[in-house]
């Protein structure tokens, strides 16, 4: 499942919340939730089968980009959610320091998630809101709230130029 | 932002939140107050329906003596000076090693209900039976109508007997339900029974040294 599909996935939702007709949207939704409670089943079986039969599988499946993307969707993944969390934020100061620019974490629990962009970079808020809500949903997708703030510098004012949000969105 | 371009990760949040609805909070079936997952249950002998009830309402029945509903108390305990011999046993005719034993007010007998293939099976237990029963453990002879159970584990050579609020019987024919399979329960059923008895083992209070045998 790339990002793509996941991306996919979001849209799909969006429009079969939207059917008029309210038998239909019922009839798809629980289509939806039928299906996915069949692989949550199947794959509870298979952590079970594995945590039994070679546990060190386990981590290796949790680490995994696609797996665990799965695993967090079904709540099943091996990490606790502050395990996942602050996984995430190591990725994103990481990611920030090296382009100058850095991050504050103001919540961090399952309710609300707050993070604080910190940028000098005119034009640098919106690519970064996008980096930290990806990371963030990825690595923790049942989190109640994502609040992501940004500084407004200078040359910035909260403004999105056109340029950035194009860019961002191609990439 | 209209028109701000969206974290594709979002799709995993949105899947989630359709896929698995937030369960609607337990309530008090009695005044619809809020309930946790840890709360008291009622049980109605007439109908032998359980009812989840919040503390206040629950302590209304308390000792309810010709009430509609009857507190089931929360302790198991386990056994362990209980020795039920082959002979009396099969006096008893349960053709499983799996049953649990309650006296109900309603019909005032002992009821005797195991799982079978058409799901659980009752019998009145002979009172001559019962007594012979009750005479082996203190606890058995105190066995409170209709809220609490003799438990029995005889299965695959097992000898466990628990005193167990009602509501666990409950518990264990739900797990008997879902699990059953064939003829004769199926494996996967039989791994789920040691587990629920590792459980209710872990939980149950020790039996003081004055009843043991």
């Amino acid at each position: 499942m790339t990002l793509d599909a996941i991306s996919k996935i979001e849209e799909l939702v969006q429009q079969v919340q939207s059917i008029a007709d309210p038998a239909a949207r019922e009839v798809s939704l629980e289509l939806v939730q039928a299906a996915m409670a069949l692989h949550h089943a199947a794959m509870e079986r298979v952590l079970e089968i594995v945590g039994e039969e070679a546990p060190c599988i386990t981590a290796v499946m949790g680490a995994d980009d696609l797996l665990s993307r799965v695993l967090v969707l079904h709540g099943l993944h091996p990490d606790s959610f502050e395990t996942r969390l602050s996984g995430a934020i190591d990725r994103l100061r990481r990611h920030f320091d090296s382009r100058g620019s850095g991050i504050e974490v103001l919540e961090s629990g399952p309710d609300v998630v707050r993070i604080r962009f910190t940028g000098k970079r005119a034009g640098a808020a919106a690519p970064a809101r996008l980096t930290i809500e990806n990371a963030i949903y990825e690595a923790v997708p049942e989190v109640g709230e994502l609040i992501v703030e940004a500084i407004a510098e200078e040359h910035d004012q909260g403004f999105v130029p056109l340029a950035s949000l194009v860019a961002s969105e191609r990439a | 932002m209209i028109g701000a371009p969206r974290s594709p990760a979002r799709g995993l949040v949105a899947l989630r939140r359709i896929a698995f609805p937030p369960a609607a909070p337990e309530r008090c079936e009695l005044c619809s107050t809020q309930i946790g997952e840890a709360h008291e249950h009622l049980v109605d002998p007439e109908k032998r329906r359980l009812v989840c009830a919040c503390n206040a309402c629950a302590i209304l029945f308390d000792h309810s003596g010709a009430r509609r509903f009857r507190r089931v108390p929360r302790d198991t305990r386990c056994l362990a000076g209980l020795q039920i011999d082959d002979a009396l046993w099969n006096s008893l005719g349960i053709p499983i090693g799996l049953v649990f034993f309650f006296r109900s007010s309603v019909s005032n007998t002992v009821v005797a209900v195991y799982p079978s293939p058409g799901g659980p099976a009752e019998v009145a237990v002979e009172q001559d039976l019962w007594n012979e029963l009750a005479a082996l453990h203190p606890a058995l002879e105190a066995l409170a109508d209709d809220v609490e159970a003799l438990l029995v584990n005889r299965i695959r050579g097992a000898r466990m007997y628990f005193l167990v609020p009602i509501d666990q019987c409950y518990r264990l024919n739900g797990v008997v339900r879902s699990h059953w399979s064939g003829f004769t329960g199926g494996d996967k059923l039989w791994e789920e029974m040691h587990r629920f008895f590792e459980a209710l083992q872990q939980h149950a209070i020790p039996e003081r040294s004055t009843a043991d045998a």
